[in-house]
């Protein structure tokens, strides 16, 4: 290849890198990326998501939702999300770079308004005076390149009016790392339902175990839901128990993992007595068939009901609860238990209890007790405290933007070309077509028109 | 399921601040004594809202999940922006504290959806009453707009101080599901609506930023702003619900 095409072919580089640079800097691409994203918002929220027929139940659904129901895994929505979150954040790097560092920072748009002054003295004086000039609207002129005896430079706010515009671009290139973090470094438990007394693993090998040992329940106020306190008992790796209390809407975080109730639904207790109060052994059917003399029962989303033996009395109680059961004229929840005859499914008793109660059965009494089960979720978030000083700082980016709005003007002190005008220099500032009439910067040329009438007046006098 | 609002010491307030906030509006409208009604606009108006908030935490009923404790925080806030914000005229200041009076009172004898109480902490109603806050300002420059009518409108003022408040309503709403359930964003549909209104807002003032000379641009991106952030604070839920689309933060 010729040298000259080799120039050429350096040239057109050049120039096109300057153009993606000075693309990047522009409001233009801000307002194509915020649409674009304010259309991926609206069409995210109307989607239409897709969740397993028995999660349509109002509870089930928060259940469903919070343990894996929202459809995962590769679809074309969130790869088109991925490149999009992708692409915000390599645009962000980029503002970030040419917001603090000078060299970085993009030529001056095509459509700039330029001002220009003549001016005696050397390039260092004028370069001064344009400094000084600009100081007065609150910008500081930076040099950024001296070329074919020229010197430019950007002038822009400086110190931490000039540094804020940078934390928002930073804030969300953490809020965006935060999300890698947390897919290379955390954890998260499968959820699990506990009742009382109840021991389950929070995931897989090597995760705690979590004992719920005492439930405190605190009605809201309005009524509309309760808030439980659950204490648990969480054992790791052979140590001892280390008790953590949860709360609905509150996570409790313990040996570096956090714990969250992410639901809470009814349960049942059941005990059973015979005719001198002796306490008889009750065997789930449904779940651990272990005799015990006291047994508990959670009515989750896809478990509504429950059955139960009672081998010393030859019985099977069945529980089925119902949120609600209108045409038996029940508003709220109630527990429909019916006891029958283990050998031929004789119907023996039954009865809706809409509280606390006891169904006799011949001889046998059985206590039924309403209470709750909790879903237990345990995490490892490192992400977390990556996303909230990612946030921080967009806060504090847009508190810097609304206080003290962007002003840039690009600045240029060259010779004049011509042998015309001895040693006058020409100083050209360049600002974007918004500023044209700024206040900030009809004052600066003031200033500068001054200057440079002091200089002409020295060099006359 | 609705229910109607139970009088107490927190509904009181409200009542009595709606009536501060009407002499306000009427002492404006009469002329004679308008620099004192719009210090009983601004007074009525924060020490009304400071009550809708505790209000709205006792009873479970926080903006995003109540169309009447919306309402009355946008116009509140709307009316109070308008006295401290920028001067907009007297009509529009008098008109806003009517307004904002009316949907006070009216707060007390609507019945309320109990929706979103599962989220019923502080941090979700800081959200919520962020993301009115932010409504507020963009209703008191439609406001000011429409009273100038002149040929450099301005947005910007308005536009920023908006976004502001509903990115503390995106970073509080993600602080709260973080703290309940261990995610700060769950592509939940009020979460992706509630975005769409802050790029919204962030969009508008990036056009008003770009296109200062071209009026028509400067009021319509305030325009898009306020329509679609109201929109989205009045109508998410029960677009949601009527959609039947699955959403954490309104099961009751």
């Amino acid at each position: 290849m010729a040298p000259t095409e080799r120039r050429t072919l350096t040239q057109s580089v050049a120039n096109l890198s300057t153009e993606v640079w000075r693309l990047a800097a522009s409001r233009r691409l801000t307002i194509a990326v915020l649409t674009f994203a304010l259309a991926l918002a609206l069409a995210g929220a109307l989607a239409p998501m897709t969740l397993p027929p028995e999660a349509r139940a109002e509870h089930a659904r928060l259940e469903t939702a919070l343990s894996g129901g929202w459809p995962d895994g590769p679809t074309a929505g969130s790869r088109l999300a991925g490149v999009g979150l992708a692409a915000l954040g390599a645009l962000c790097f980029v503002r970030l770079l040419q917001t603090w560092l000078v060299g970085w920072g993009a030529a001056a748009p095509r459509d700039a308004v330029s001002r220009v002054h003549e001016m005696p003295g050397t390039v260092d004086e004028v370069w001064r005076a344009c400094g000084a000039a600009l100081s007065v609207a609150g910008l500081t002129l930076e040099r950024s390149a001296d070329r074919d005896g020229c010197r430019m430079g950007l002038a822009r706010r400086g110190g931490l009016a000039g540094r804020l515009r940078g934390a928002l671009y930073l804030g969300i290139l953490l809020v965006l790392a935060a999300g890698v973090v947390g897919r290379m470094w955390g954890w998260s438990g499968e959820p699990i339902e506990l009742v009382l007394g109840e021991t389950g693993v929070l995931g897989p090998d090597g995760a705690p175990s979590a004992r719920l040992e005492q439930l405190a329940v605190t009605p809201l106020r309005g009524g509309v839901t309760e808030a439980l306190s659950s204490t648990l008992a969480i054992t790791a790796d052979g140590a001892p128990a280390e008790r953590v209390i949860v709360r609905t809407g509150r996570a409790a975080h313990a040996a570096g993992l956090s714990y969250y109730e992410l639901a809470h639904g009814p349960a049942v207790r059941v005990a059973a007595h015979g005719d001198k109060g002796v306490a008889l052994r009750l065997q789930s059917m449904s779940r651990d068939p272990a005799p015990r003399s006291v047994a508990r029962f959670s009515f989750s989303g896809a478990q509504q009901e429950q059955l139960l033996a009672v081998p010393d009395a030859n019985l099977i109680v069945r529980l089925v609860y119902y949120p609600s059961l209108a045409a038996r004229g029940y508003a709220g929840p109630v527990v429909h238990v019916r006891a029958e005859r283990g050998v031929d499914g004789l119907r023996l008793a039954e009865e809706f209890l809409t509280a606390s109660g006891a169904l006799a059965v011949g001889d046998v009494t059985l206590d039924i007790g309403f209470e709750y089960y909790v879903m237990m979720r345990a995490a490892r978030e490192p992400h977390v405290p990556v996303a909230a000083a990612g946030a921080v700082l967009v806060l504090a980016g847009i508190v810097g933007l609304a206080l003290w709005p962007e002003r840039r003007a690009w600045v240029a002190v060259c010779g004049r070309g011509d042998d015309g005008a001895g040693d006058a220099l020409v100083c050209q500032i360049a600002v974007e077509p918004r500023d044209a009439s700024a206040g900030w910067l009809l004052a600066a040329d003031a200033v500068l028109s001054e200057r440079v009438c002091d200089a002409r007046d020295r060099l006359g006098g | 399921m609705t229910r109607v609002i139970v009088w107490g010491g927190d509904a009181a307030v409200v009542g009595l601040a709606a009536l501060t906030v009407f002499a306000g509006a009427a002492l404006i409208a009469w002329g004679r004594a308008a620099s004192l009604g719009r210090w009983l606009l601004a007074v009525g108006t924060m020490v009304g809202l400071f009550a809708l908030a505790v209000l709205s935490v006792r009873r479970g009923a926080d903006p995003y999940g109540s169309l009447a404790t919306a309402l009355a925080g946008v116009l509140a806030f709307g009316a109070f922006w308008s006295v401290a914000l920028e001067p907009v005229g007297a009509r529009v200041q008098a008109a806003l504290g009517a307004l904002a009076a009316l949907t006070m009172a009216g707060l007390l004898v609507a019945p309320l959806p109990a929706v979103g109480a599962i989220l019923g902490d502080m941090t979700y109603n800081l959200s919520g009453w962020s993301y009115v806050a932010g409504a507020g300002v963009l209703v008191a420059g439609l406001a000011r707009d429409a009273a100038a009518g002149d040929s450099a409108p301005t947005a910007t003022p308005y536009l920023s101080l908006a976004t502001l408040c509903l990115t503390v309503a995106l970073a509080a709403q993600g602080a709260a599901t973080q703290w309940a359930w261990g995610t700060y964003w769950m592509g939940d549909p009020l979460e992706c609506l509630h975005l769409a209104g802050w790029i919204a807002v962030a969009l508008g003032w990036v056009i008003a930023e770009e296109f200062p000379r071209h009026p028509r641009a400067v009021v319509g991106s305030l325009w898009m702003a306020a329509g679609i952030v109201i929109a989205v604070l009045l109508g998410a839920t029960p677009l949601i619900q009527a959609l039947g689309l699955p959403s954490l933060h309104l099961v009751s």
